[in-house]
């Protein structure tokens, strides 16, 4: 039989480096998989990458560990694309891609009309816990906090039902519009349409049964009705 | 019998994990329950130096896997409470030599005559972690209460809910009272605050659980040690019972209790 280092295939997207994975032990694929980014690192450095691992069951803490291994070669693990349902909750629930991502044309379309006003929101009822990243084109509305070591990236709003205690990026297009709404913000890194400011004492809103709204405003990302 | 199967992890190494499956298993033990630990840091055990048993294992988990014994074979019984098992971890083979439908297997099997089952996870999400989760009905993450060792078990839970394996379980250990008062350390309302998941466990540092562990008799035999009246707690709180959270003294005068009262 073939080794298993060299049934894995590695294809260049548009969107970063396709990687499918043979069947097998896993175990064995993961050493495969060490084996084959060593054998070619600097091609691997920095890569944006997608996982196929076809209809292999794969455990949450299998996915995590996958993404911290392929984090370890400084490549940044996008999305994990699988026929199996139980492959593609754990990734969803780890905020990975589970499908490639609109094609170019598509995309840059949908950009114009991304907007605070949109319809439609990407919905998460939970805590978001450290090493978690949730990226999306579309606004994002967290009920629940954004912990210490979790990374929110959305091209609309990001909205947070709860304390901003990590990192958020809106408008991650470039989309000056967007906005950052939460009930509190403390020690934070908060990104809107490229323009990043730093918080590092807790912030909330004057009228306490209201919440903080960050925008752009001359360049700038300001609060509305702060209390600190 | 249908006994529980209860996973100690923590995602930082060094925080306790060992030390609280060991005192949790003695407290449970003294309750009269039948306890079975399972050493899951094959490669690196260290359960039976804990519990003094260290001379007396001739087989280990991976035996019992690959057939070369049966189970009730590598369970150890402790010297001091009759039904306390320890199922200790391989020195020399590697982690992968065990995989999480083994575990499962086992625990099944153990369930059938025992109360509890505690495993003790290594440190770290690979395989270890897998196999230790993998059967649990109950997960019991431990932290300190300090910066990094809360966030690495804000990592492990957030992983634990994905699995469905959750709500997690808290013990904050090595809290420090004199440290806490004078605003050096993160408090157990901190901790509470972020990681926002039932406290079971509040276990002060103290230097006797060193004491006692080279001693090889576990501190939760000796009640009378601040630790060991926490470690007793615990096991009580695991069998369900409403301890009030009064391990860790604070020692505030009037003016701050006001101040608590209305913050
Ligand atoms: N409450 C405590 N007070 C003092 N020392 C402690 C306490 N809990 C653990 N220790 C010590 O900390 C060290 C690490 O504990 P251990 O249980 O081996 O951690 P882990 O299994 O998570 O790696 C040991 O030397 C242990 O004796
Ligand atoms: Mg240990």
């Amino acid at each position: 039989m073939e080794k298993l280092i060299n049934q894995i295939i590695v294809k260049g997207t548009n969107e970063g480096l396709m990687m499918i994975l043979p069947e097998g032990d896993w175990e064995e694929v993961r050493s495969a998989i060490v084996e084959r980014i060593n054998s070619q690192s600097a091609f691997f450095k920095g890569a944006d990458a997608f996982i196929d691992v076809a209809s292999r069951n794969m455990r949450a803490t299998e996915v995590a560990d996958l993404r911290d291994l392929l984090g370890s070669f400084e490549m940044r693990m996008k999305g994990l694309l699988s026929f199996s349902e139980i492959t593609q909750k754990n990734a969803r629930a780890l905020g990975l891609d589970t499908s490639l991502p609109l094609k170019r044309g598509k995309r840059e379309r949908k950009l114009v009309i991304l907007s605070p006003n949109e319809d439609s929101a990407f919905l998460i009822q939970k805590n978001i816990r450290s090493g978690i990243r949730i990226e999306k084109d579309e606004s994002i509305v967290i009920i629940g906090d954004v912990n210490p070591g979790a990374e929110i990236i959305s091209g609309g709003s990001v909205f947070v039902w709860g304390k901003i205690k990590g990192k958020i990026t809106a408008g991650a297009n470039g989309n000056e519009q967007a906005i950052v709404g939460a009930l509190s913000i403390e020690d934070s890194q908060i990104s809107i349409g490229g323009i990043m400011r730093i918080f590092s004492k807790k912030i909330r809103n004057s009228n306490f049964t209201a919440p903080l709204i960050l925008k752009i405003q001359d360049g700038d990302i300001v609060a509305e009705n702060i209390k600190s | 019998m249908t006994g529980k199967t209860i996973t100690i992890t923590s995602g930082k190494g060094g925080v306790g994990k060992t030390t609280v499956t060991v005192n949790l298993a003695v407290g449970l033990g003294l309750r009269g329950k039948k306890v079975v630990c399972i050493d899951g840091d094959i490669g690196l055990r260290n359960m039976d130096v804990i519990l003094g048993l260290e001379n007396r294992i001739v087989y280990d988990i991976v035996d019992v896997v690959e057939g070369r014994c049966r189970l009730k074979q590598a369970m150890i019984r402790d010297k001091r409470l009759p039904d306390l098992f320890l199922v200790p971890a391989s020195q020399t083979r590697d982690k992968n030599s065990v995989t999480p439908e083994d575990m499962i297997r086992l625990c099944d099997e153990i369930k059938t005559e025992y109360d509890y089952i505690l495993i003790d996870s290594p440190a770290g999400i690979e395989q270890g972690f897998k196999n230790a989760i993998a059967p649990a009905d109950q997960i019991i993450v431990v932290t300190n209460p300090e910066v990094s060792a809360v966030r690495d078990a804000d990592r492990i839970i957030g992983l634990i809910e994905a699995e469905e394996k959750g709500p997690a379980s808290l013990i904050i250990n090595r809290m420090n009272s004199a440290m806490v008062n004078r605003g050096d350390m993160l408090t157990q309302d901190d901790v509470n605050e972020l990681l926002a998941i039932d406290l079971i466990g509040l276990i002060p540092e103290d230097e006797n659980v060193i004491v006692s562990t080279n001693k090889g008799t576990p501190i939760a035999f000796e009640g009378k040690t601040k630790a060991g009246r926490a470690f007793q707690n615990l096991a009580a709180r695991v069998e369900g019972e409403a301890i009030p959270f009064n391990e860790i003294e604070e020692k505030m005068n009037f003016l701050d209790k006001v101040r608590k009262l209305f913050g």
